[in-house]
């Protein structure tokens, strides 16, 4: 056994005690865990999401603020009347009773773009549902995340949690983040992160939800309301420097009205660059060894990358827009960038607008986000019908929409089901809910047509699904 | 909270625990056992003999730091020698879940 195993034995040996000790809360008891902790979160969030910006030097220190008020208040408020202990629905019509058991021990991983946010956020619903957690901060938010977690723990203690029940890996490394998650104590893997990240967590032989990229195309029809669509996609794409993965990454319009669009961006601070520029940014954009974005931009403000590429942009610009014509291998702006750079296109029709936002949507984003721009119901509809997306933003800020709770009634979440297009199990934005096992009590009750039904004649070769009409289902 | 009781003939210790063991009775608990297993083991002439029993019939909580004392309680004594009786079914699933119920003897 290695030092890493050790260590992670450890570790897991705490969590398996608070564990066992949470199972014995009341949902009151539960409650009052989650209220302090929800409190002392929402207390803290200024200074954390300082802090977050400090060390990380990434994203707007306010929008930071604002993600903590998600993680704490909004998601407090979608989870506070939620029942996650003992019975849960009685039915006693069907005679199903369910119960909700806590899962144990959750491994949270933590992602630089939002680190005290999701500390706070998991922590929450993970507390709710009476797991224990323990933490990986990414190790450039380490500071801002061990101090978000000792704020939670402090008042989660104090509201007689268990001990242990939150805890953080101090020491960063590959090793021992394997061998945390393929420690056989641990109940689920919570991961938010990158792509590798991720699929480590998949293949840990743990259960596992885990959200990496997305690729989040948008459509703006010629029914929008343009002016109100390119503030509404501007506000959300500079939120923090664009570090939420459900931040729009692709403008789809048709050729009639791309000049209106272009124009109203231009006027509200995005840049067109030209085809030299488009270039020059691809090269600090996107990291040719891997094909990915650069981390080196990811937060970063507009007038950063830009001095990186060696543009010069006018002094009010607030994104950079770089039209494509293409999709994929080629054209490495078209695939996410956690940065206020966007891509364009413009189509010759309805039909190949729709179809290049197909082709962007399976460009690393299956399952994740798509978004829409309409007033016809109609385009709406056969828009949603053809997205893979757990979630289609219809004329909101994709960034905030698809994080619920403050533009929809979406449940509030910093981690986001992709569903099985993203080796998701749900395309649901995560919650306690989805941290509890579901026991189910069945009661005795009589099928009428089971009972009025001979079942001697399933043994008769010549009887057949008509017989089985007329016998089986008559009487109804 | 805990009353203690000693057997010199089998050398066993019994303590009988009461009511929710949280984490501030605790602290109070550990330093009253560790003088009875002192106190226990001046009085026998074969003191590593000792027998620890912890009686839980009258327990309805436990904290994370009681479980502790048990680990430790446990380890004062000679394998074997420690041992839970009388848990109700929630205190064993607690033992079960922390994955110390064999370790401790729960029954």
């Amino acid at each position: 056994m290695d030092s890493f195993d050790i260590i992670a034995g450890e570790m897991l040996e705490k969590a398996q005690i608070a564990a066992a000790v949470f199972q014995q809360l009341n949902q009151k008891e539960t409650d009052k865990i989650v209220e302090n902790v929800y409190r002392a979160g929402f207390n803290a969030r200024v200074r954390l999401a300082k802090m977050a910006v400090e060390e990380t030097g990434i994203g707007v220190w306010q929008h930071k603020v604002i993600k903590n008020v998600v993680a704490s208040q909004m998601v407090y408020d979608s989870i506070r009347n939620m029942k996650t202990v003992g019975v849960i629905s009685e039915n006693h019509q069907t005679g199903i009773t369910e119960i909700a058991q806590p899962l144990g021990p959750i491994f949270a991983i933590i992602p630089v773009t939002n680190p005290t946010a999701t500390v706070l956020y998991k922590a929450l619903i993970c507390l709710k549902s009476r797991n224990p957690v323990i933490f990986s901060v990414h190790r450039n938010a380490v500071k801002c995340g061990k101090e978000a977690v000792r704020i939670c723990y402090e008042a989660a203690m104090k509201a007689g949690a268990p001990d242990d029940c939150l805890q953080i890996v101090t020491e960063h490394s590959r090793e021992l983040t394997h061998a945390i998650m393929t420690h056989p104590g641990i109940a689920l893997i919570l991961a938010t992160g990158g792509t590798g990240l991720v699929k480590a967590a998949y293949s840990s032989g743990n259960p596992a939800i885990g959200v990496g990229p997305g690729n989040v195309p948008v459509f703006i029809d010629k029914s929008a309301d343009i002016p109100f669509a390119v503030e509404s996609i501007i506000s959300s794409k500079t939120f923090d420097n664009s570090t939420i993965c459900a931040s729009e990454q692709s403008i789809v319009v048709e050729k009639r009205i791309a000049a209106k669009v272009i124009s109203e961006f231009e006027r509200q601070g995005g840049y067109f660059l030209d085809a030299e520029q488009v270039k020059k940014l691809e090269k600090v954009a996107i990291d040719p060894a891997t094909g990915h974005m650069n981390a080196g931009i990811v937060g970063k403000p507009v007038a950063f990358i830009a001095d990186l590429a060696g543009i010069t942009l006018p002094e009010d610009t607030r994104l950079m827009i770089a039209p494509l014509d293409g999709i994929g291998e080629g054209y490495p702006l078209s695939g996410e960038i956690l940065a206020p750079v966007l891509s364009f296109y413009s189509c010759d029709s309805y039909q190949d607008a729709i179809k290049t936002c197909i082709d962007l949507n399976y460009l690393g984003g299956i399952g994740h986000t798509a978004s829409i721009y309409a007033n016809d119901e109609n385009r709406i509809a056969e828009f949603a019908r053809i997205m893979n997306a757990g979630r289609i933003v219809v004329n909101t800020p994709s960034a905030q929409g698809a994080c619920g709770g403050t533009l929809n009634t979406l449940t509030p979440a910093l981690t986001l089901g992709c569903g099985t297009g993203g080796k998701n199990i749900t395309t649901e934005n995560i919650s306690a809910n989805h941290l509890i096992n579901i026991q189910r009590v069945a009661r005795r009750r009589p099928n009428f047509n089971w009972n009025n039904f001979d079942d001697s004649r399933y043994l008769e070769k010549g009887f057949t699904d008509k017989d089985l009409n007329s016998e089986y289902y008559k009487n109804q | 909270m805990v009353e203690f009781i000693f057997n010199k003939p089998d050398n066993s210790l019994v303590c009988a625990f009461k009511g929710r063991i949280g984490t501030d009775v605790n602290e109070a608990v550990s330093a009253r056992l560790t003088e009875k297993i002192g106190d226990c083991r001046n009085s026998m002439t074969e003191p590593l003999e000792l027998k620890v029993c912890f009686d839980l019939k009258n327990v309805t909580f436990i904290a994370s730091s009681f479980i502790r004392i048990c680990i430790a309680t446990s380890r004062q004594v000679t394998a074997g020698n420690f041992n839970i009786i009388n848990a109700i079914p929630v205190i064993k699933k607690t033992f079960k879940i922390a994955g110390l119920d064999e370790i401790l003897n729960v029954r």
